[in-house]
């Protein structure tokens, strides 16, 4: 019997904890956590520790698929490239580049990521390339720029237990980045006060100094509201202010009209609760905000980041340990895939493609001219295909029919495409409308490197060898770009991949493999010698001064109503991740959670008559859907939450598709909604 | 049966000679941790017997995380057992703790009916346990009544010298291995004994703290307020059960591998998670968390030992080490 353990990185959320895969006879058999690894020390959560099952499904792809006459058929990786290529380059000569559009993914490795944004820029001509961080964190990437000047968490995770007091909103951390709630938990007990706000009674809330229940899509106000009691009480950091920033007398403008009394009637939240709230922030030593998409899944969602980062600015709580703003990341390698360039306006390491000094170095790099301005986003793209203008699209690792919001729109846009290619582990909703599917393999049968939530690289190791005839992502890249005509695309492994990117991406410099055996390194790491970076913005803020940007509260894009009297919030649980290919899939976290749920408020529910468990109907402007109803105290009166995860009950037929202006992220925690019975509705 | 000395010098070769016959696994360090990891001519020098016990138990070997039961075709119905014998495999470095824990699942896997799939890995496993030299912080095995140095339920054992190991067996194989490395070691002697009792009388000391007793009695005591307030802390993670080296609840499941072919899987499972003990009527009479808390200490301190004479807790201490919401198994069995 052959026995090995291999030491990787679990491929769910963004926390990056450590794992050994066990392998027996070429089969994974079992997780088991790296007790020596430097963030998860030896801990996980439930879907970390069942993270091999689902690489072993019978559902994965084998070979690449073309669909016939409405049906899949099996077909050679030869053939499969060669009309892949050929489609590609058709629509390219006769539509332009600008007709094709790739989305990248989150879930590849940063040698794969660069591979598809240099496939897409040096070989397709064009800048549209994005992937799901523009559903996630677009808001604090924009955000923070403005702010900071860098898009990443500021700080690492571990640092967290040292902390004094600790802010966190819209993210439920227990459920979704368990580590993370690890040191949140650590801090409390070693006497860190923490503050929770948040619509939802989560976890965290229990053991929380502060719970404050803010109504969705009212971030900005609470957070000015913070920031006013501080001023008023002379609490904020002047010293840090003065040395450190800038624009402070126009912040100082915005807040002065968000009192307790002004924020209380917008956000629901009792004035004396914000009032302590804020004070026991400003008054701690050191004090940290950990948000997620509860933050940036909103049409205000750049507003709210800025305004964390006012706060964080406001109070001198930035440039040290155990201070900083947390922006939690919820895939394994969405950090990774925004440093390598996944994304319509930007190549690795944030350099901007409109930079013409930036595009001569990929330019000469890469030997081909290269398109100068930014590309379409997720949605843009969506957009464009329902227009007709967006010929092909290929997506990689990616399921926009449950992960868009106001999916019949996303199901219009896909099927109005010429040609669509999908990429994946499993025939997903999206690869489902496909022309073409090609098989990839999973994170256990690859190497590579992924970048987690407090910017750290880490090696993943392949365990066992490809499933059927999948083929890492990088190789299939590497194939079809050949298969092109494309030079430039000859690597024989992920580490000379990771030496190209590490010559072209200052942030990545120092970065090789050698390095990372003795584990893993935090961006900036601009040279062979340098440690890396534990927390940014020690003497300066990378855009040299912190920038404070007053910003006033806006009502979200959609409000209830008449009609739909109740505000719709989404979001994710701890048994299942994303959706849910690779949860559903695991024997554990599927017989946990079988299906989706809406969470309803008992006064609600009372007076729709719906019981605990009954299944009602759900509606939207965009859609309905049948679900179970789960009474409980978790959301307040008037606020209803359904998980997004499942594609038999898909939250995302309800969500709008109104966006933040600038980061075009969609607005997937606020919107009007309506639950019925089943059998009035039957009847009506 | 004798016990013997093996000199320093000459263990590797005394592992070299075993290893011509037998699959060993054994501890070595691999980034920053000790793992146990098949051995080979090459890596033997690796071998880390002087560090703390291993993160991980051996129980994953005898009752894997997820494990194939069969495979079958349903119609017609046809069941393939894989019948192949697991290879003889020695494990070296076994600690106390671990040895304990094996005993007890013995008690319940192997009662009759007993588990085929455990039974087999059992017979054909052979451990080469060693006194620990240094607990851990979190290590509690002498509090709870199990001495942190093998006494029986080994095939050796080997006790750290100067100069070598003092190496006894404990069963007929243990015989039958040092019979094939009799050129490679001495007949213990009483001067073998006497430092090795000294040893140990020292590494009890290490453990500090206030002998556990009357678990039942503690667990029954707490009121669901207790609970309630322990239940703030678990993120039902799941890890406690499975690291813990003597819980051994497993669901079942038959997956579809193909349109005629099936394949039945165990894997592990614990009692902290709703659904496994919700009932297909969709009914729970453990829904909240705060009583499955119960339920997991209960067993631990009140059922198994009904059922079994004894508690179902070794003080290995993994399971304060995995958990996420710093739950201290230590401080629910304290007054």
């Amino acid at each position: 019997m052959s026995r090995k353990a291999v030491p990787t990185v679990c491929p769910y959320c963004g926390v990056g904890c450590g794992i050994w895969l066990q392998v027996e006879n070429g089969r994974l058999i079992g997780v088991t956590p790296r007790s020596s690894h430097e963030i998860s020390r030896g801990m996980l959560c439930v879907k970390g520790w069942t993270s091999h099952e689902f690489v072993m499904s019978a559902e994965r792809l084998t070979k690449p698929l073309i669909k016939r006459n409405g049906k899949f058929e099996e077909i050679s990786w030869d053939e499969a490239l060669k009309i892949v290529a050929g489609k590609l380059k058709e629509y390219k000569e006769t539509y332009g580049p600008e007709a094709i559009g790739i989305l990248s993914s989150a879930k590849c490795t940063n040698e794969e990521n660069y591979l598809v944004m240099k496939f897409a820029r040096a070989v397709l001509g064009t800048n549209n390339i994005d992937h799901c961080a523009r559903l996630c964190h677009a808001s604090t990437v924009v955000g923070l720029m403005k702010t900071f000047g860098s898009g990443a968490a500021t700080n690492s995770v571990n640092e967290l237990e040292n902390s004094d007091c600790i802010l966190v909103t819209g993210s439920n951390t227990t459920e979704e980045h368990p580590i993370i709630a690890h040191y949140i938990i650590k801090a409390k007990d070693k006497g860190a006060k923490l503050i929770v706000v948040d619509p939802r009674f989560i976890p965290l809330a229990q053991i929380a100094d502060f719970y404050l229940r803010q109504k969705p899509g009212t971030d900005v106000a609470w957070l000015n509201g913070f920031m006013n009691v501080i001023l008023e009480e002379g609490l904020e950091d002047k010293r840090f202010i003065q040395e450190r920033t800038e624009g402070f007398e126009e912040l100082e403008r915005t807040v002065r009209k968000y009192t307790p009394e002004y924020v209380e009637k917008i956000t629901g939240i009792p004035k004396e609760s914000l009032i302590a709230a804020a004070k026991t922030f400003a008054l701690a030593e050191r004090a940290a905000i950990v948000y997620a998409m509860g933050i940036t899944q909103h049409t205000t969602g750049v507003d709210n980041v800025i305004s964390i980062a006012n706060l964080a600015m406001l109070t001198g709580n930035i440039g040290r340990e155990s201070t900083g703003v947390f922006p939690l990341r919820g895939q394994s390698n969405v950090q990774g895939a925004c440093d390598m360039g996944a994304l319509p306006d930007f190549y690795s390491g944030y350099q901007r493609v409109e930079d013409p000094d930036v595009r001569a170095k990929f330019e000469r790099a890469w030997g081909v001219n290269l398109p100068p301005t930014p590309g379409l986003t997720v949605l843009e793209m969506m957009d464009k295909a329902l227009e007709g203008k967006l010929k092909a699209i290929y997506i990689i690792g990616e399921n926009p029919m449950l992960s868009d919001p106001d999916i019949s729109h996303t199901e219009k846009a896909l099927k109005n495409l010429e040609f669509l290619v999908v990429q994946d582990i499993f025939l997903t909703e999206t690869a489902q409308l496909a022309d073409i599917v090609l098989p990839a393999t999973s994170f256990a049968e690859k190497d590579g490197t992924i970048t987690n939530t407090d910017r750290l690289v880490q090696r993943i190791r392949k365990a066992i060898e490809p499933i059927g005839e999948s083929k890492p992502d990088w190789q299939i890249l590497c194939e079809l770009a050949k298969e092109m005509g494309a030079q430039g695309f000859d690597y024989t492994s992920p580490a000379e991949i990771m030496e190209e990117i590490a010559s072209l991406t200052p942030i990545y410099g120092g970065i090789d493999y050698e390095r990372l055996e003795k584990g893993g390194l935090r961006w900036p790491c601009p040279s062979k010698e340098h440690p890396g970076t534990p927390y940014l913005h020690k003497e300066k803020f990378t855009r040299g001064k912190g920038k404070f940007i007053g910003v006033e509260f806006k009502e979200p894009a959609e409000l209830p109503n008449e009609e739909y009297p109740f505000t719709l919030t989404t979001g994710r649980i701890g048994f299942h991740y994303h959706t849910g290919t690779m949860t559903r899939r695991t024997t554990l976290l599927d017989r946990e959670v079988p299906t989706g749920y809406v969470e309803i408020n008992p006064a609600d529910a009372k007076k729709l008559n719906i019981r605990d468990g009954e299944v009602v109907v759900v509606s939207s402007p965009r859609g309905e859907i049948k679900v179970k109803a789960f009474v409980t105290e978790r959301v307040t009166e008037g606020v209803i939450f359904i998980p997004f995860h499942f594609s038999e009950c898909p939250a995302n037929c309800l969500t709008n598709l109104a966006l933040d202006p600038l980061a075009k992220i969609p607005e997937f925690k606020a919107c009007a909604a309506k639950v019925e019975k089943v059998s009035i509705k039957k009847g009506g | 049966m004798k016990a013997v000395f093996i000199p320093k010098e000459n263990f590797p070769k005394v592992l070299e000679r075993w290893l011509s016959s037998y699959e060993i696994l054994g501890p070595v360090e691999r980034y920053g941790e000790i793992v146990l990891q098949p051995l080979t001519k090459e890596s033997l020098k690796d071998v880390r017997l002087g560090e703390n016990r291993a993160s991980i138990s051996i129980k994953p070997l005898f009752l894997p995380q997820t494990e194939c039961m069969f495979v079958y075709k349903s119609e017609p119905l046809k069941v393939e057992i894989d019948s192949s014998k697991p290879v003889p495999t020695l494990v070296l470095g076994v600690r106390a703790c671990d040895l304990k824990a094996i005993e007890l699942l013995d008690k319940v896997l192997l009662e009759e009916p007993a588990d085929f799939y455990y039974l087999e890995k059992r017979k054909n496993t052979f451990l080469i346990s060693v006194d620990c030299e240094e607990p851990l912080d979190v290590c509690f095995c002498a509090l709870v009544g199990v001495n942190p140095y093998p006494e029986r339920g080994f095939t050796i054992n080997l006790s750290k010298l100067e100069g070598g190991y003092l190496a006894e067996p404990g069963d007929e194989k243990g015989a039958e291995l040092f019979e094939q490395v009799k050129e490679f070691t001495i007949e213990a002697t009483p001067e073998h004994f006497s430092p090795r009792e000294e040893r140990r009388r020292a590494l009890l000391e290490k453990f500090k703290g206030e002998r556990l007793k009357e678990l039942e009695k503690k667990i029954l005591s707490r009121d669901e307020r207790y609970w309630e307030e322990l239940s703030k802390r678990c993120i039902q993670c799941g890890g406690c059960a499975f690291v813990c080296p003597t819980c051994y609840c497993f669901y079942v499941i038959d997956k579809r591998m193909s349109p005629e072919d099936w394949l039945r899987e165990r894997g592990w499972d614990s009692c902290l998670f709703e659904a496994y003990q919700r009932m297909t009527s969709g009914e729970n009479p453990r829904k909240t968390l705060a009583s499955r808390l119960v339920q997991r200490f209960n067993h631990k301190c009140v059922y198994f030992k009904e059922q079994y004479g004894e508690y179902m807790c070794v003080g290995c201490g993994r399971c304060i080490e995995v958990c996420p919401g710093r739950i201290d198994i230590r401080e629910i069995l304290e007054e």
